[in-house]
């Protein structure tokens, strides 16, 4: 049972992380349904500080979850998760991916019903084709070649790697390229999200 | 400018531990679900190896060799995999245990088919599969298949061999030395014949844990063995 609890888990904690970082994100359209964005603006806050510190939260609050359910998992079910120093380095650059792609949604969506929907909808498929649900291996070769790129596969790969005590290559590559992604993603989408609060569409 | 984010990083924050109950019910679920998969898919055997039951119900209308060689199937399979035969008395009986779902298959196994098959005629056994069911029957009906394609090929092999051990046993006397004799040394060199599919084996099945599984796309063949 451990077994087959080490291989599920890893790719469920990332879909659910994902489903968190865009619940924590959808807080920029509800601090605008609320007003708060409106009275924020009209305070010392800069708009670059309102969303540094928005994506700052994301970060931290997945990352403490993930440590949360990391611990847990380690003393309750003995899982190994491999050096501790490089799961920060991997969880990290996971976080940052989600936080790129779910803002990225936020800030090309109208309303937060219409986000949301479209988030849930790319949350759901990236982790159905990355393995979130399944073993990736199981899947059909055409779903794999698709599956592979996606940011739950990354991120599973490296959490195994870490692990199976594989090839440091394997997580450190995947890591990375979950990092450019993610940092590229969030720049894009904070530089869209800022354009929008400036220029009133936000308030 | 740094510290006015770390303001509102923990405004943000102790709203968000203030009422934790979103974050908890996210955090719970990964585990909830995996918990569910694992305990679905893993077994109380104690090397931890998966354990399937499959329940055959059997109808056998041949009561001799074959039909009591698959009644005897039950529990004897290795690596925690079982098969319980339940011997019915009708084709009712076997039907009702499939609509109950306590079968996963049901097999009819014909009148005279150990006489059929020696005597290389077509012998049909019968199978019902559970419609509720998918992997157990699939099993069956391809265990059996292997069975059938294994007997016919053994009949095809040694078949008047098969036949005079079969007229011994149904004979009430002890059995003649030389008949016995003759009839070992035939088998043996027929069985020559296959010396080389079994001396090495050529084809070899290894079971691997799930932990040490490699995906096909990184694992690489090696060439090798006999010809």
């Amino acid at each position: 049972m451990k077994e087959i609890f080490q291989l599920m888990f890893p790719g469920l904690m990332l879909m659910w992380m994902f489903f968190n970082a865009q619940n924590l994100m959808s807080d920029v359209f509800i601090e605008r349904d609320k007003k708060t964005l409106f009275r924020l603006s009209a305070s010392t806050v800069t708009t670059s500080q309102f969303i540094i510190s928005k994506i700052l939260r994301v970060l931290v609050v997945c990352s403490i979850s993930e440590f949360l359910l990391i611990g847990f998992t380690w003393l309750v079910f003995g899982v190994n998760w491999g050096n501790p120093l490089w799961l920060i380095v991997v969880l990290t650059s996971c976080n940052m991916a989600f936080i790129g792609i779910v803002a990225m949604i936020y800030s090309l969506t109208k309303s937060l019903n219409a986000a949301n929907g479209m988030a849930t909808a790319f949350i759901l498929t990236f982790s159905i084709l990355g393995g979130s649900l399944m073993p990736f291996e199981e899947m059909p070769s055409t779903m794999q070649s698709i599956g592979a790129f996606s940011v739950n596969r990354q991120g599973i790969m490296a959490l195994h790697s870490l692990m199976e005590n594989d090839d440091f290559t394997i997580w450190l590559y995947a890591s990375l390229r979950l990092l450019v992604i993610g940092t590229a993603l969030t720049a894009l989408a904070s530089h869209r999200i800022y354009k929008r609060i400036t220029a009133g569409e936000m308030l | 400018m740094k510290s006015m984010i770390l303001h509102l990083l923990l405004k943000d924050l102790s709203r968000d531990f203030k009422n934790p109950t979103g974050l908890i019910i996210m955090m719970i679920l990964p585990v909830l679900v995996a918990l569910l998969i694992s305990s679905t898919f893993s077994s109380n055997n104690q090397e931890g190896t998966p354990s399937i039951t499959i329940h055959i119900a059997v109808l056998d209308l041949d009561d001799s060799f074959l039909g009591r060689t698959i009644l005897g199937m039950s529990n004897q399979n290795q690596d925690g995999g079982n098969i319980i035969v339940h011997q019915v008395d009708s084709e009712d009986e076997g039907l009702r245990m499939l609509e109950n779902r306590r079968a996963s298959a049901f097999l009819i196994l014909p009148e005279n088919l150990t006489k059929d098959v020696l005597d290389n005629a077509t012998a049909t056994i019968q199978i019902y599969k559970n419609p509720a069911e998918q992997m157990m029957p699939e099993m069956v009906e391809k265990g059996i298949d292997i069975f059938a394609t294994g007997v016919s090929q053994i009949v095809t092999l040694i078949g008047d061999e098969l036949k005079i051990v079969r007229d011994m046993v149904e004979e009430d006397k002890f059995p003649d030395t030389w008949t016995t004799a003759m009839l070992v040394y035939r088998g043996m060199n027929k069985m020559e014949s296959f010396e080389t599919y079994f001396f090495p084996v050529i084809l070899q099945m290894e079971t691997v844990d799930a932990k040490d599984f490699v995906p096909s796309a990184s694992r690489t063949i090696s060439s090798g063995g006999g010809s």
